[in-house]
Parts: C-alpha cells; structure tokens; sequence
C-alpha cells in the first residue's frame, strides 16, 4: 500500500544498502521472528566459535524443496551442542531431522539467514526413534527380526571375524584386551575391514560381512566394533539394509559400536550387545572363563565321584574285615550251644526211649508167656484128637471090629488081580491067624 | 575312538564330559565301569582345556593369510 509512493518518491534511485535496509525493515515482523522450524541439518560447519549450517526440507522423492542458511552465534553453540548432545547422545550434524527456534536475520551484506537460539532434542530422538521403529517393523514383516539373536552361542568363542577399520582405537583395544587376556585364553581373530562411518558404513560392513560368511565355517562369531571417538554417527547403524544382514547372518553377530545412550537397529538384531570394543572382548574372555571354570567344576565332579566310589569300597571292605573273624566266632559258639544243648537232650531222650522199650519187652514177654500157655493147651488139644484118630484107624482097632488082613509073601493084599488060583493066603483076625488056598478070585466093579 | 578325536569339538567334547559325569555321579555306575569312565573324562578334560589354551598354529596361519 504504502510502496508505490515510495518508488514514485524516489525516482532517482536508492543505495543498495538503503534498499537492503528497507528489506531489514520489513523482516522486522513477529511472524518470521521466534519460529520454531523442523528440517534436515545439512553443511555443519564450526567456523570462529560460530556454527554454521544449512537448513533444509526435501519432499518424499528427496528433492530439496526449502533451503535456507542458518547460523549459531558462538555465545549459544556450546549451551545448544551440549543439550542436544544429552538427550541424543551425538552432536549437531548433517542430516539429523531436527526442530530449532529461529528468527530471520538479513544482513545488508551477508544477505538472509536465520539465527538459531534454541533446539528441540526430543524431535530429533522421536524422529529417529520413528525411523528405528519402522525398521523393526518391517524386519519383524520379513521375519528375520530375532534371527541372529536366536542363533545358539558356541559354549566358547575363539575364531573372531572382526568388522572394523584398521587403525581405529577401539580395534586396537579389543586386540590387545582379547590376546593379553590374563587366563591364558587363546583367541584367533581376523580383520574384515570396513568404513565405520558416514554414508558408506552400510555398504561397506555388508561387503565386509559376505567375505565372512564366504569363509563362515573358520569363524566361532563376528564382532563388529567402532570406538575411540566420543561423538557417533548412529544414524549409519540405524539402515534397514544393514540390519536385515546382520539379523540374517549365520554366525551370532556380537556389535560394540561405542556408544551407551541409544540402541540402534544394529543392536538390536545383533545376538550380543555390548557398549564398547573394550566391553565386546570382555564379553568374549568371561565366556572362556566361564568354559575354563566349567572345565575346573567338572574335574571336580569326576574327583569327587571317583573317592566316593572308592570310599563305598573301602568301606564295604572294612565292613567284612572287622566283621568276619566275629561271624566266625559267633558262628562257632552258637555251634558249640546248639552241640551243648543236643548232648543235654541225649540223656532225657535215650531214658525215655530204654524205659519204653523196657515196658515194651515186658508186654512182650507177658504176651509170648499167655501166647505159650494157649500154643501148648492147643497144641494138646490138637494132640488128643489126633490119637482119637489115630486109635479108631489103628489095624488092631479095626481087626476088632470084624476087618482082616489078607497078606502074601509077608504083604498085605489090596488088589484081588494080585491072587492066582491055588496062592496059599495068610488071613489075620483081631486075635489070631489062618492060612487059606485061593479057589476062586472074582474083580468086584467100582 | 583316536580316529574320531580329530573331528572332536569343543562343544561335543563338553557334552559328552557332561554325560559321563552324570552317569558317575549315578546310582547305577559299577565301579568296573567307574575305571573306563574315568579314563575316558580325563582325556576328554584335557581335550578341552588343550582346545582354550593351547594355540592352533594351523588356524593361525589361515586366519592371517585371509586377513592380507
């Protein structure tokens, strides 16, 4: 409204640092003074105590869409690095996203800037955090997330594939602390090296991890460690590609990549996660330590068993020692008792068995006597009717009663075919003799 | 057994330690077997200490070789 009177005022033309002036004048407005803006830090530069940088804000494809210059006078560069660096845990540097308070500032001379008094670091942790968090995603999508972490962990680790780069201090520290190890560990370690930072380190540790994994059965583990300097890039170690390596890698992954506010992605998927490379060979020495202790543990064990099994023995041992010679004694009396007792008995049994045997022969001895007395009236009897017998078939007996005997030549004559006409017969009778011719013989029939 | 020794590992040296030692440390270990057993732990004791403390020269020359 106002700007056409003053070109029509002023025809003759101003200075350039009137015109740069009246531009000064015209920024001197509340909505460009005290704003907080969110973009990328790019061209970090401390130059005379002051910082320099760009801020910067790229679409979606990464084409820059905003740019402008920012500066950090030297009296709040201290107080605004150290904030940042607590919450953080880096320094100001390119391509963090960050949220600062800035005003606009122009310069007759110098032209336009913004001077930045304060920043937020918990933009910048949430927006890395954002991005950590995308990443675990779609590793955890891809299923490879706990890969690593999963894979079992030698009982010990000797063959160490190192990722690091060659003269940095955190390797050198590892390899003194793992080879100087006071327990008399042996450790084989082997160098793949690596950029550890800025825009390479991903590309980089991934060809330094397939060289591994081409010779993977030399190795126990693969410890991937960077260290020495305070500050860190972790945004690096914050890449999908690296992460889906590591979590994929047929080894477990030990990372020490030098640093204890934060865990990255890297940590994340690692199998081990320690802070330092000092901490990573620690880690790796408690491990044979513990082996070792383990070892110790077992000898024991086997001592232990072998003198219990021997001390059963002997024992058992001794047992029959001190007890044989009493078994056999006890033995020998309780024969000597069982002896002494039988040989009381003989006496009471043999008593008894004579006097039964006595009263035995005496009812013997009163049976045979009767028995004798019954034989022998028997026996009488039995003689009595025999010489009844025998005196009623006596010849005189039989004589009398009217019977005779015929003899012939002094024999007796039972059969009349014995007789021949004219034999002389002597015929005896019960009281006398008569001789007599045979006239006739007539065979009766039966 | 000597010829099964040189694939030996660590890991399968310690397993089998353990086992023996459970088995003596069991109710049915003889003392007949308690002799072989022990044999055979010692020997595989001194296997794996041999494997944490003694350096594999042959390991070594491989490893630094590749590192070149």
């Amino acid at each position: 409204m106002t700007q056409p009177n003053i070109i029509a005022s002023e025809t003759k033309g101003i200075t350039l640092h009137e015109f740069n002036n009246r531009i000064k004048r015209l920024l001197n407005d509340r909505s460009v003074q005290n704003c907080w803006i969110i973009a990328d830090l790019s061209d970090v530069a401390i130059r005379g105590g002051h910082c320099y940088l760009e801020l910067v804000e790229k679409n979606a494809t990464g084409a820059t869409v905003a740019k402008v210059r920012g500066i950090i006078w030297s009296g709040r560069v201290q107080y605004l690095r150290s904030k940042f660096l607590a919450v953080t845990g880096q320094d100001l540097k390119s391509g963090l996203k960050v949220m600062v308070e800035a005003s606009v500032n122009y310069h007759e001379q110098y032209g336009l800037s913004v001077i930045i008094t304060d920043i937020d670091p918990s933009y910048t942790m949430g927006d890395m955090e954002r991005l950590r968090r995308e990443i675990l995603a779609r590793l955890q999508r891809e299923g490879v997330l706990e890969m690593n972490r999963q894979l079992p962990v030698p009982p010990v680790v000797q063959r160490i594939a190192v990722v690091s780069a060659a003269g940095a201090a955190g390797y050198g520290d590892f390899i003194n602390q793992l080879h100087n190890n006071s327990y008399g560990l042996q450790f084989y370690t082997c160098l793949f090296q690596a950029t550890m930072q800025g825009a390479n380190t991903s590309p980089s540790i991934i060809a330094a991890l397939d060289r591994i994994a081409a010779h993977g059965n030399l190795f126990d583990c693969v410890v991937i460690i960077r260290g020495g300097g305070s500050t860190s890039d972790l945004n690096s170690f914050d890449d999908y590609n690296l992460a889906a390596n590591v979590a994929q890698f047929p080894l477990p992954v030990i990372v020490g990549i030098g640093h204890d506010r934060d865990v990255t992605v890297l940590d994340y998927v690692a199998a081990i996660r320690v802070k330092t490379p000092t901490a990573a060979a620690e880690w790796i020495i408690t491990r044979g330590v513990e082996a070792l202790s383990r070892l110790d543990r077992l000898t024991t064990s086997i001592c232990e068993a072998v003198r219990q099994y021997l001390n059963a023995a002997a024992q058992q041992l001794s047992y029959y020692t001190g007890n044989i010679p009493f078994m056999v004694s006890s033995r020998i009396e309780s024969n000597r008792m069982q002896l002494s007792h039988l040989l009381q008995m003989i006496p009471t049994a043999t008593g008894g068995r004579i006097a039964a045997a006595d009263e035995r022969l005496k009812s013997f001895a009163a049976a045979i006597g009767q028995a004798r007395v019954q034989a022998v009236a028997r026996e009488n009897l039995k003689l009595k009717s025999l010489s009844d017998k025998i005196e009623i078939l006596s010849p005189q007996n039989t004589l009398r009663r009217g019977y005779s005997i015929t003899t012939i030549n002094g024999h007796a004559v039972s059969d009349v075919g014995e007789l021949n006409y004219d034999d002389i017969v002597t015929t005896r009778l019960a009281n006398g003799t008569f001789t007599s011719k045979v006239t006739e013989t007539i065979k009766t029939r039966k | 057994m000597d010829n099964n020794e040189e694939k030996m590992t660590y890991s399968s040296a310690i397993n089998e330690l353990e086992k023996i030692v459970r088995e003596m440390q069991s109710d049915s270990c003889s003392i007949d077997n308690l002799s072989a057993l022990t044999t055979r732990s010692l020997k595989l004791l001194k296997f794996c200490k041999s494997k944490l403390q003694t350096t594999d020269e042959e390991l070594k020359k491989i490893l630094a070789e590749l590192e070149q």
